[in-house]
């Protein structure tokens, strides 16, 4: 390779609890929704933000052309290309399917992805990429709430669940508790997996439901867990390395909207000063140093509270995967260097058919408000998630601070509401 | 049937934060392809259906299908299809 050009090749679908959940598992009452699996699969147009000048991003779906020229204005310069397969296909089973034969050459290049799903090693096998593939199924155990809680519960932590296997000990756990409860399926993310239980008809419905699935050989793990009275949300982001050590690299404030993700920013300077101790971050090295002893590698994003009593639940959720964290840790740094601060901002939003990410795009352009890479603004990061008629708007808002970020937020929302056609910030 | 699909716009209301919809809604609304609800609003939404109308839905027999109208909706949810 010597005197070639290399770099990171970037990839990997977000739906990754979906490939790790065993299929034999009974789950919560859920019915069909939309926007699923296509605008899930566009947000890996979101892993731009961690590549670097020449760096190669393989995406499932084509990433709009005005978005990526946006994006190299602001110093998000990777080359991108589609990998082309079936149209319901992942990009890594796409490129486990040889999809990637067309694409320019990368053999010896380093290999960055999301997550380890099923097809993750083949598809660096057959690209010829540089990196440590943890297994499969190392990586799904580790990932499911089931090993996170035990973990909590060996070290006496705060915050840990109840494991119910059977619909009799979910509806005695949920009576027995004296106020409502959360019941958590081991591989539900962002809102989809979790269920308030607020009143005994909701617990009829859980438990006839899972005994419908039990009849029919299904297994039951169900996390049952307080509702916390929540505070605020935090993530504390760390790497596992390939020999075992473990690397802090940094926390975030979480905004979430009972259980659906909205956003991560900079933790306020006394919540950084009250979680950034040394106790923390022993906690965080074990959980760190479970990981490495199960045989993960790779980036890994620990959940955390804060509660309205002071009680700090320093591991609520293990993701030993990337994260959105992650994302607005790389957007910080890029910020840190203009002397602002970085915020990744998730709205869902009305999308009428015809709405592109480009007539945003030239919008906010025209509106002096896209973020160049030199002052403050903001950057649509994901054109594939704006999927008709509700779709998911992801923001970049670089700002110096948290007034200015809510100013430049209502701005954008005024300018979209004003623009007919382009979609709306309104939630 | 009116007065139902009705009280079915005012449940979507509700749950998707949308007064609007309570007038907008009519027995041809198609649940996901004009409303655009994800999981998290459908869950609340079939709930409340439970409650408003106090019937216990199958959830595993509900299938995109039963959503692409009110009407077909009511149908699986009220009428015994989903019971």
């Amino acid at each position: 390779m010597a005197g070639e050009v290399s770099g990171t090749v970037h990839f990997g679908s977000f739906d990754a609890e979906a490939a790790w959940r065993p299929d034999d598992l009974a789950g919560l009452p859920a019915g069909p929704a939309a926007g699923g699996s296509r605008g899930r699969r566009g947000m890996d147009e979101l892993l731009a933000v961690g590549c670097a000048p020449g760096d190669l991003l393989l995406t499932a779906e084509p990433m709009d052309e005005t978005l990526v020229e946006a994006l190299a204005a602001a110093g998000i310069a990777p080359r991108v290309a589609a990998v082309p397969g079936h149209q319901d296909a992942t990009v890594e089973e796409r490129l486990a399917a040889g999809g990637g034969t067309a694409l320019p050459g990368m053999s010896g290049w380093a290999a960055a992805f999301y997550a380890v799903r099923p097809d993750t090693a083949v598809a660096v096998h057959r690209l010829a990429l540089r990196a440590t593939v943890p297994a499969v199924e190392v990586v799904a155990r580790v990932n499911s709430k089931v090993w996170s809680n035990d973990l909590v519960r060996d070290a006496g932590l705060p915050g840990g669940a109840v494991l119910a296997t059977t619909p009799a000990q979910v509806r005695r756990l949920v009576q027995d508790a004296p106020d409502d409860v959360v019941l958590k399926d081991p591989y539900g993310v962002a809102g989809r997996g979790a269920l308030r239980v607020a009143n005994p008809r909701v617990l009829d419905t859980v438990v006839r439901h899972l005994e419908r699935q039990v009849a029919r050989g299904a297994r039951v793990e169900l996390l049952v867990q307080p509702l916390f009275e929540e505070a605020s949300s935090f993530s504390t982001h760390l790497e596992v390395d390939p020999g075992g050590a473990v690397r802090w690299r940094g926390l975030q404030h979480v905004d979430n909207a009972e259980f659906a993700y909205r956003g991560s920013g900079p933790l306020p300077a006394d919540q950084h000063a009250n979680l950034d101790t040394t106790a923390h971050r022993e906690v965080i090295a074990r959980v760190g140093t479970a990981l490495a002893a199960e045989g993960y590698t790779g980036p890994v994003c620990v959940d955390g509270l804060r509660l309205r009593d002071g009680t700090v639940v320093p591991v609520l959720e293990v993701n030993a995967r990337r994260s959105m964290g992650l994302l607005n840790l790389h957007l910080g740094r890029r910020a840190r260097a203009v002397g602002l601060r970085s915020w990744l901002r998730c709205r869902t939003t009305p999308v009428r058919p015809g709405d592109t990410v480009a007539r945003l795009v030239s919008a906010l352009d025209e509106a002096k408000l896209l973020f160049r890479g030199d002052d403050r603004g903001v950057l649509p990061l994901a054109s594939g998630t704006l999927t008709p008629p509700r779709g998911r708007l992801f923001l970049a808002v670089f700002a110096p601070d948290d007034a200015a970020r809510v100013a430049l937020e209502a701005q954008v929302g005024d300018l979209l509401v004003a623009t007919a056609g382009a979609p709306s910030l309104v939630t | 049937m009116a007065e139902v699909v009705a009280r079915m716009a005012g449940l979507l209301a509700r749950v998707l934060e949308d007064p609007a919809l309570a007038q907008e809604v009519t027995a041809d609304t198609n649940l996901l392809l004009d409303l655009g609800i994800d999981s998290l609003h459908m869950i609340t939404f079939l709930l409340a259906v439970e409650e408003e109308f106090d019937v216990e839905i199958d959830f595993e027999s509900l299938d995109s299908i039963h959503l692409e109208s009110v009407k077909a909706f009511c149908h699986f949810a009220l009428d015994g299809d989903g019971r």
